[in-house]
This record gives C-alpha cells, sequence and structure tokens, in this order.
C-alpha cells in the first residue's frame, strides 16, 4: 500500500508538471474553468487507480473491476468535457 | 527550450506541490501504514456526540428478564431445543465450509471461551473467568481524575487485548432483573424424565445440569461499565453461515473472555473491586451504544465505524470512577432504513424489513425501545439446523468491510443525508461484490488465501 500511495504521489506530480508546461504555451492556454476541470479529472483518474489497486491487494477483484467500470467510467467523461472545454476556449 | 516555458515563480510552485506529496508519500512508507498516513477520515466527517442515548426508549421498556432471552429458552422452552439434537458425525456432508478441517478450527476458535468462561455465551454469569468475587489489592491506585482514570484504563484495554473501548455509567435498565445459572445437578426423576424422550425428542444428549433463575446481587455497587469490542476476522465471517465462521465467532468469544478476565485483575490489583462479563448480567449493546462504541442496527447489533457489526462485547463492572464517554452516531440508523441487506440475506428472515417498532413478535424481545426487533426464536432455530451459528447479517452488512481507506472512506460519507443515496450505495456495494453469504468458494479461499 505504501509503495501505491508512492506512486499515485508521483504521477500526481508528473500530471501537474505537464499541465504547468503545457499551459504555459502560447497556443494553448487554460481558463480558470480548465484549470478546476482538469484538476478534478486528475483526481479523479488517481482516485480510479487507487481504489482498483487497493481492491487488488485486498483480493476483491470484482471491487477492483467494478471500481474501474465506475470510477474510470466517470473519469473518461470528465476528461472529454474537459478536454472540449478547454478547446473551445481556445 | 523547456526551461524558456517554464517561469521560476512556477517552478517553485510545483516545487511547492512535489515537496508536500513527497513528504506524505514518506510518511506513509515510515508508518509502514497507508491507512494511517492517509486522510483521517474521521476528522473529515467525524462522528457525532450526542448528550442523550440515541435510541428512544420509552417507560415501556423494564429490565429483561434471562429466563425470555432464546438462550434461556433453551433450557426450558421444548420449541427451542433443536439444538439438542447436537451436531452428529457424518451427518452433512464434508462441503467447504463443514470439514474436519472446517470443525476443528471452530473447536479451536471456542477453546478458551469454553475452557474459562463456560456458560458465558448463552448468559450463565459469575463462573470462572467471570467471577464476581475475587481478590482485591488493600492498598488502592490514587488517579489524578477521572479523565485520568479513563485513559488508564483504556490504555490498558487495549493493551490487554480490546479493539475498541469505551466507559459509560452503571444503568440497572440494561441489566437483567433475573439471570440464568447454574443449580443443582437434576434429580433421578427428572434424568428419567430425559431419558424417555420427554423433551420430544427420540435422542435429547446427556443428562443436562439444572439451572435456575435467581436475582442478581452484586459484591458491590458499580460506579462504571467498560464496555469493550473485539473485532472478528474478516475472512472468517464472511464464509457465514459455515464451521469457519463458527471459529472468528467462537475466537471472539475467546478474547472476550480472556481480556475481560484480564481487565478485571488490573483493576483489582489497582484496589477496586470489579468483575468481567460476556453475554451474561446485561444486555451489552445498549451500554456499548451509551459508551460510544457505535449505533444500533436494523439487524438488532451494535454497529462500529471501524468494523461494522463484525465485533463482539464484553463489559468489566467495577467500582472505580471514571470520566464517561458520550453516546455518538454516524449515519446508521438512516441508513438501515433504506438498506436491507441483512433482511435480505438472512436464512430465517429472522430480520425485519419494515419501519422500527416499539415492540417485537416474540417472548424474547424486550419491548418499550424504538428499533428494528429481529425474530431470535427464528435466527436460534435455523441455528440449530445449521449445526452452527450464522452470522449473515454482520457478513451482508455494508459496514462490515477490512480497515483500508477506500472503505473508511465510504462508511464516512454514509454520514451524509439522503435516504437514495443510502439506497444506492447499499445496492452498489453488492455490485462491488461485497457481502456475499452462503459462498462456497469464500470457505475453500479462506484456506488458501495468504493473509
Amino acid at each position: 500500500m505504501g509503495m501505491m500511495w508512492f506512486c499515485l504521489g508521483g504521477i500526481l506530480i508528473v500530471c501537474l508538471w505537464c499541465l504547468i508546461s503545457w499551459n504555459s504555451r502560447r497556443s494553448v492556454k487554460l481558463s480558470p474553468v480548465g484549470w478546476a476541470g482538469s484538476l478534478i479529472t486528475l483526481l479523479a483518474f488517481l482516485f480510479t487507480v487507487a481504489w482498483s489497486v487497493s481492491s487488488v491487494i485486498e483480493g476483491e477483484a470484482q471491487a477492483a473491476g467494478a471500481g474501474l467500470l465506475f470510477f474510470g467510467g466517470g473519469t473518461l467523461l470528465l476528461f472529454a468535457v474537459t478536454r472540449r472545454l478547454i478547446k473551445r476556449s481556445n | 527550450m523547456f526551461k524558456n516555458r517554464i517561469s521560476r515563480r512556477k517552478f517553485f510552485g510545483v516545487s511547492a506541490v512535489a515537496g508536500a506529496a513527497g513528504a506524505t508519500t514518506a510518511v506513509s512508507a515510515v508508518s509502514g501504514s497507508a491507512e494511517e498516513s492517509a486522510v483521517d477520515i474521521d476528522k473529515v466527517l467525524p462522528a457525532k456526540e450526542r448528550e442523550a442515548f440515541p435510541v428512544l426508549v420509552t417507560d415501556k421498556c423494564k429490565q429483561m428478564d434471562h429466563k425470555y432471552t432464546v438462550f434461556s429458552r433453551m433450557v426450558w422452552d421444548k420449541s427451542l431445543q433443536v439444538e439438542r439434537l447436537g451436531r452428529q458425525e457424518g451427518d452433512k456432508e464434508p462441503v467447504p465450509g463443514w470439514t474436519q478441517l472446517d470443525e476443528a478450527l471452530e473447536q479451536a476458535g471456542w477453546t478458551i471461551d469454553s475452557t474459562i468462561a463456560p456458560g458465558s455465551c448463552v448468559g450463565i454469569p459469575n463462573s470462572m473467568a467471570y467471577k464476581w468475587e475475587g481478590r482485591v489489592n488493600r492498598s488502592q491506585y490514587e488517579f489524578g481524575s477521572p479523565e485520568d482514570a479513563a485513559r488508564k484504563v483504556k490504555k490498558a484495554a487495549g493493551f490487554l487485548g480490546a479493539s475498541l473501548v469505551g466507559i459509560t455509567g452503571y444503568d440497572k435498565l440494561w441489566d437483567y432483573s433475573r439471570i440464568l445459572t447454574r443449580g443443582a445437578e437434576p434429580s433421578e426423576e427428572e434424568l428419567e424424565q430425559e431419558d424417555q424422550g420427554e423433551m420430544g425428542q427420540e435422542d435429547a444428549g446427556p443428562p443436562r445440569e439444572a439451572f435456575e433463575i435467581i436475582e442478581p446481587d452484586f459484591p458491590f455497587e458499580p460506579k462504571s461499565v467498560i464496555v469493550m469490542a473485539f473485532e472478528m476476522d474478516y475472512a472468517g465471517i464472511g464464509t457465514s453461515p459455515s464451521c469457519i465462521e463458527g471459529a472468528a465467532t467462537g475466537l471472539g468469544y475467546s478474547r472476550m473472555a480472556a481480556t475481560g478476565l484480564s481487565m478485571a485483575s488490573f483493576l483489582r490489583q489497582l484496589g477496586y473491586k470489579s468483575f468481567a462479563c460476556g453475554n451474561d448480567v446485561s444486555l451489552s449493546i445498549p451500554y456499548a451504544i451509551a459508551a460510544g462504541l457505535g449505533e444500533l442496527g436494523r439487524n438488532g447489533m451494535l454497529v462500529t465505524r471501524e468494523f461494522g457489526p463484525r465485533v463482539r462485547l464484553a463489559k468489566v463492572y467495577t467500582e472505580l470512577e471514571m470520566k464517561k464517554d458520550k453516546p455518538k452516531t454516524f449515519g446508521v440508523w438512516d441508513f438501515c432504513k433504506s438498506c436491507k441487506r441483512c433482511a435480505e440475506s438472512c436464512p430465517s428472515k429472522a430480520i425485519p424489513m419494515g419501519n422500527p417498532t416499539l415492540e417485537g413478535g416474540t417472548i424474547s424481545n424486550n419491548p418499550g425501545v424504538l428499533k428494528w426487533y429481529v425474530d431470535p426464536e427464528k435466527c436460534r432455530t435455523f441455528w440449530g439446523e445449521n449445526r452452527t451459528d450464522c452470522t449473515n447479517c454482520i457478513t451482508a452488512c455494508p459496514f462490515n468491510k477490512p480497515a483500508m481507506w477506500h472503505h473508511k472512506l465510504i462508511a464516512a460519507s454514509a454520514s451524509l443525508p439522503g435516504a437514495p443515496l443510502h439506497y444506492t450505495m447499499a445496492k452498489m456495494d453488492k455490485i462491488f461484490g461485497f457481502g456475499d453469504v452462503n459462498d462456497i468458494e469464500a470457505n475453500r479461499d479462506f484456506w488458501e488465501r495468504e493473509d
């Protein structure tokens, strides 16, 4: 479990770094809504990964799969909406 | 190129985030327990402390007479003597959960209880580990304050094996008005009647000891009641109803007796008269609710925030004055109104599907408390037929989860109001694969899965 939190922390940092560097490009600018959407999507993604990995560690394969389906599906939706919002604002 | 895109200010911003995340992960690594280092959900959505007892108790509620508990009735009520048939070798197919290996584990789980607290699980008090009298140190230890006493007693209880501990005041209402106790050996006439199958069964088993109902007479006036909860094994309880589940239950009883005796000994060594009790002497659940250990659930059990209903309860009566805990609520009552998983999974349909009421349907229900009255006759009869006990209602409860961060998060969110939310959570719990009962695979996996 400790390793999982360590990896999630690493993913969080890398994703934030990418977001900031992406935002600094002149071609793409994140509005406050775009920032909020991106951060929520990122957190939802991390939650999905954390849930599924924890469920696998726990030995609950069904919970891991259902987590990927429900939380992962929700994350994909969030990602699509956020992407569209950012594209529209640019 | 990259350097040009990131300003110094942004670089330090990202570094701060990285530092915070790094610190969090470092704490995880140092503590060795991700659950402990993750967000403390109890602080985000804390249980609410209540000034009053959180369950409606009307004037109609009187002290329960132990004679009418379903366990006492096994002695005198022919309709409940199913289990007197006993487990017979070879009459249950050795399916997973009832193999010799499983039965041996069950016997082992109960060993400490049956050795040092025989009969307590069915409510017989004042024997061995749960003896009311004991040598008390003449030199009485002086605590700094009632708060100091409570803190040290709780520390000792945790050290000696309790999973949860709370302290409440002595309330005679929750004591049995009369208690079942072992009396004289049965007379020859009684033995003869039993031999002739007067109990309505062909094989009435070995001659029973005679029992009598007496009014309790404690050797001192209790001032505080220490209530201890003991977690039962998650995987073991998940095999219900089977012998492995019976082993988890038995081990819970064994831990109750061992820690109860140790706590009584600790307090006597400090110079305070004390005695421990399990299912005997008093109703454990009201005391546990009053001590802030949990809430009353639809299944008629204490639902704790940490383990759900997957606990057994023991009490220590003592003359030591201590600071009392307050009852706590965290949404179980409202959640149970929408979630009926325990009732759905009950093989004897002993748990009601409807709303809470002020009285139950049998003489083993003590009326006057607003709650879901479980039918103990149906429950107990199934135990007899099943040849071991049953914890389906514990297994199926959505609050019954191992101590992992995501389960704590979901359990904490159950305190948010809204019947549709609770209904959805209960359904999702099932979709996610939790709370399955009558699961042969769970029995098979129990022996194969590594801890």
